[in-house]
């Protein structure tokens, strides 16, 4: 059996004023304990017999920013991934890390244990911006650790960034663009803030006092980024993401193709035998939990049905640019994929959201990619 | 003779919050007719929507026995009035049951121009008044003023006025002495043809309709054939009794004696509040004076969201029906909203009820259009055209003269907003008749305006512009030609139906912006462009665009927000549901009510 493994760290050296992940700032203290905690719970999983009968193909380290554990921090981490779990042969190793926390040195520890992918969250190489959205970085340190991925030659890396900011314009997004795609990586996720209620910019949204660019603005940021990125040579695979050649994102891809993976760590969910299920938020609860009991505290769960199954897999397959293929959703399903949905395909295609390909996949329309949602309403249930 | 005596009927005038329905509480706790511990708070409220409006809708009533000073038995029937001036003739038919009425005054606030109203109603029918100054305990009251008042503006003597406290129970014994005392017993004779008054009645799932009587002359008891004057139809009593507030049975109800009748009556429809009710064997020669039928004023086409929910809504308002005589309904179909009804209603009020008990009690989801009057259409040819719905104004060439029912206007305020009335009654087309001095500070204005002006939101306005101070009462004078002109609302280039509206001419282009503006804030983007537009014939007046929607927020999407998501479709797809499809562009349910609520 094949699947994904993710694992949170769920710290960061400063909170961004949009992030509603569950991260936060902690001491070092709480960190090592944490770090304990989760070492029992991937024993736990390790032990299971659903874990045990799984090649792990992809691992992700996320967060919050793994990239502020000490190099002790992350090498134990590292050793006690591989000691638990076993992966394929050409599996791939992607580590979060924001710009500043990722030294020379732990990108040298993590590429000795294993990590081959690596994925900065740079967002923009505007400082006035970076300082509006509470990045605890600049760009300068952001580019000091892109020369440092460059010299440790990584071949796999991402960078994030964020269009839609308060106070951005087309300009500096599209000069942020440019020179992301100087320095050459082989991924680029490009993301459309999404103001969150509980953040700090939800409160001065509702305040008033967040001055988002308009629709129509943000609309042009992302027909900027498409075309920049087309005449770079990205390819745009998924909604929000581009790449070079073989270098799509794997771990990610098992969620868009609404495959099965483990997550461990607090706010981790997994998909495992059609069980969805994440583990507590809290940082105190969870290393709490961990000290006084043997099982994973899990606070919400849910057992989907073929049919929850059936829609997601539509839902997500449609953000991705190739679609999703009839063959595929047929054996995996046992269904007839366009008797089912002849309705919804018929409207869309009538549309023009939809298009069937030549090799059998729906997927949406080039005008219809920035419209997603709408198009996949199509597919629900009435 | 001597029997009647030792009757007393009456009714409690108040505002609504001046404590009519506590003082109502206080008198039966204290006559016995219910022990404290049976005593719910407020029994005369009984159903929920009132207790929580703190208004009563449906009239009780309720018999009370009381030993007075004098060592007598005494019969108390006290008659619950509606506090509202939608059910105006309701009232005037409870007074009609009584002799007399307690005028329960608020000590810190005075008379308001409802109060007032139903005072005046009670003094055509020759009601003995007995002033009570209510809520004496609390540190604002002002007895004093309030009498003289009371003197000044009634012209009701107040020397004996009782303080009260409802509340606290404070002047109960003096009220129960002084309707005693003051109240005339009534008259009639039990040898006399039957004469019958229903002053009221509701559905009872068991028993059918209930009828709230008051017997004028003759009497009344089970087995008898009787017949319905107004509506001329027969039954046989089942039933007579009495309110003690639950129903108790009586062999007999006699001449000056309150009570219920049934007998296996199906709808309310049958028993029309005012009706008389007679002996079929031995009929009066003629019924008791007043009765009219009550007649919609104020219409709305009411449709289920879910158009499979078609049969529910015509089921539930069958169900209403059957306790609400008042209200109307008639199928209509709208081009907009598919299948619904044409609902007829007393006023805004009884509209606004209609509409919860359908959520509440029947769980139907429905979209409401614009309230609007009953418009009379003279058209060129001759031919008068009676119009409950905009929709089905014909086209302007084709008419000679539109008239619209008017209403005389009592507004009670302190003086120190004259000026703010008066130009929300100006912005309302109103005509100022008179204003009088009712104390050195608060005045009453008297105006002749539109019916159609009120029922928008001008009740909401006058109270907050005059911070709640303000009081409102009105009745219809009838009907007077005005420059009124259909105005048809375009979205996407076609006229929707259920949005058209009836509007003065000069107000056209203000009240077409207003609407046009709020649509557009109310209306989602979709993928397309919509105008939408105010029309007067082909004439477009104003315009608003809702440019199209052109992006998600296209973001992240990690194992975690796959339920997440799910979710976040499912609702949206369920909120696409319950709009309405008109042409190519989903409409809310809020977009038919959009005519009505025009931020100011």
């Amino acid at each position: 059996m094949l699947a994904g493994l993710y694992v949170h760290i769920p710290f960061c050296e400063s909170k961004c004023l949009y992030c509603d992940f569950a991260s936060g700032v902690s001491s070092q203290e709480t960190i090592e304990v944490y770090l304990r905690a989760l070492e029992r719970e991937m024993a736990y999983y390790a032990a299971d017999d659903r874990v045990k009968a799984i090649q792990f193909e992809t691992l992700f380290i996320g967060g919050g920013t793994p990239s502020v554990l000490s190099i002790q921090q992350l090498a134990r981490l590292l050793e006690k991934i591989h000691e638990y779990f076993h992966f394929q042969e050409q599996s791939e190793w992607t580590m979060e890390a924001n710009p500043g926390s990722l030294t020379v040195d732990k990108i040298r520890i993590a590429q000795n244990l294993g990590v081959n992918r690596f994925s900065v969250g740079v967002q923009s190489f505007d400082n006035t911006l970076l300082k509006r959205i509470g990045r605890g970085h600049t760009a300068e340190e952001a580019r000091q650790t892109l020369y440092g991925i460059q010299s440790c030659d990584v071949k796999n890396w991402n960078l994030d960034f964020i269009y839609g900011l308060p106070g951005q314009t087309l300009h500096q997004w599209s000069d942020t663009l440019q020179e992301a795609i100087k320095w050459q990586p082989s991924h680029l996720s490009l993301y459309n803030l999404i103001v969150e209620e509980g953040t700090p910019f939800g409160f001065m949204q509702d305040a008033g006092s967040l001055l988002l660019p308009s629709e129509d603005e943000q609309y042009a940021m992302m027909e900027v980024a498409d075309a920049l990125m087309q005449k770079a040579g990205y390819e745009h695979y998924e909604i929000s993401n581009y790449a070079k050649a073989g270098f799509q994102c794997k771990h990610n891809l098992l969620y868009w193709q609404n495959r099965e993976y483990l997550g461990v760590g607090t706010s981790a969910y997994s998909f495992l035998d059609h069980h969805r299920f994440a583990h507590t938020s809290s940082v105190k609860e969870y290393i709490h939990h961990w000290q006084e009991h043997n099982s994973p505290l899990v606070s919400e769960d849910e057992f989907t049905t073929p049919d929850i199954e059936l829609t997601e897999t539509i839902l997500m397959g449609l953000r991705l640019m190739q679609g999703v293929s009839y063959q595929e959703v047929n054996r995996r399903f046992g269904i007839h994929f366009q008797e089912r949905f002849r309705e919804a395909i018929a409207t869309g295609i009538q549309r023009q959201w939809l298009e069937e390909t030549s090799q059998g996949y729906l997927r949406l329309t080039p005008q219809a990619i920035p419209i997603g949602n709408q198009v996949s309403l199509l597919f629900l249930k009435d | 003779m001597n029997r009647m005596k030792h009757i007393r009927n009456f009714c409690i005038i108040a505002h609504i919050d001046h404590g009519k329905s506590t003082l109502a509480d206080r008198l039966i706790e204290y006559t016995g007719t219910l022990s404290s511990r049976e005593m719910e708070n407020q029994i005369l409220d009984s159903m929920d929507l009132e207790r929580e409006r703190g208004i009563t809708i449906k009239l009780k009533s309720v018999r009370m026995q009381y030993i007075a000073k004098d060592g007598q038995i005494y019969q108390l029937n006290l008659i619950d009035t509606p506090g509202h001036v939608d059910f105006n003739y309701e009232v005037s038919r409870s007074l009609n049951a009584c002799e007399g009425a307690i005028l329960v005054v608020d000590a810190t606030q005075g008379i308001e121009a409802q109060t007032l109203a139903n005072v005046y109603l009670a003094l055509e029918h020759n009601l003995e008044i007995i002033p009570v100054i209510n809520k004496i305990d609390l540190p604002s009251a002002e007895p004093e003023r309030v009498k003289k008042e009371i003197e000044d503006v009634i012209g009701i003597d107040c020397s004996n006025a009782v303080l009260a406290s409802a509340k606290e129970g404070v002047g109960i014994p003096e009220i129960l002495e002084q309707i005693v005392a003051l109240i005339p017993p009534p008259k009639g004779d039990e040898k006399e043809p039957l004469q019958a008054l229903i002053f009221d009645s509701h559905y009872d799932n068991y028993r059918g309709v209930i009828c709230y009587i008051r017997v004028v002359q003759g009497e009344l008891k089970a087995g008898m054939k009787i017949l319905l004057m107004a509506t001329n139809k027969v039954y046989e009593v089942l039933e007579v009794g009495t309110f003690r507030p639950s129903m108790q049975p009586l062999p007999v109800l006699q001449a000056g004696e309150v009570g219920y009748v049934t007998a296996t009556i199906r709808t309310v429809q049958d028993t029309r509040v005012g009706d008389t009710i007679t002996d079929a064997d031995h009929p009066a020669s003629e019924p008791l004076p007043g009765y009219r039928k009550a007649t919609p004023m104020v219409f709305t086409g009411i449709y289920p969201t879910e158009t499979s929910e078609y049969p529910a809504l015509r089921d539930a308002l069958e169900k209403l029906q059957l306790n609400d005589a008042s209200l109307s309904f008639e199928v209509e179909t709208s081009i907009a909203l598919g299948f619904g009804f044409r609902c007829g209603f007393l006023g805004l009020l009884h509209l606004e009820i209609v509409q919860e008990r359908l959520d509440r009690h029947y769980d139907i989801d429905i979209i409401t259009t614009a309230p609007t009057v009953v418009y009379k259409v003279t058209k060129t040819n001759g031919e008068v055209l009676i119009l409950d719905n905009p929709s089905q104004v014909p086209q302007p060439t084709e008419i000679e003269k539109i008239e619209e029912p008017y209403v005389k206007a009592t507004i009670l305020t302190p003086d120190t907003y004259i000026g703010t009335v008066m130009e929300l009654v100006r912005e309302r087309r109103g005509v100022f008749d008179h204003m009088e001095y009712l104390d050195p500070h608060r005045v009453m204005l008297l105006y002749v305006l539109p019916l159609s002006e009120i029922i928008y939101d001008f009740f909401d306005q006058l109270k907050s512009r005059t911070r709640g101070y303000a009081s409102l009462d009105y009745e219809l004078t009838g009907y007077q030609e005005a420059d009124l002109v259909k105005m048809d609302i375009l979205v996407a280039g076609d006229p929707v139906d259920a949005l058209a509206v009836i509007v003065h001419r000069e107000k056209a282009v203000s009240r077409g912006r207003a609407i046009c503006e709020r649509l557009r804030k109310v209306i989602p983007r979709q993928q397309f462009e919509i105008p939408i537009q105010a029309a007067l014939g082909n004439k477009i007046i104003a315009r608003e665009t809702i440019s199209a929607y052109r992006k998600d927020v296209l973001a992240k999407c990690y194992g975690g927000d796959i339920t997440r998501k799910r979710k976040l479709l499912e609702k949206q797809k369920e909120g696409k549901k319950k709009m309405r499809l008109v042409g190519n562009v989903e409409l809310p349910q809020d977009a038919f009510m959009a005519v009505l609520k025009i931020d100011k």
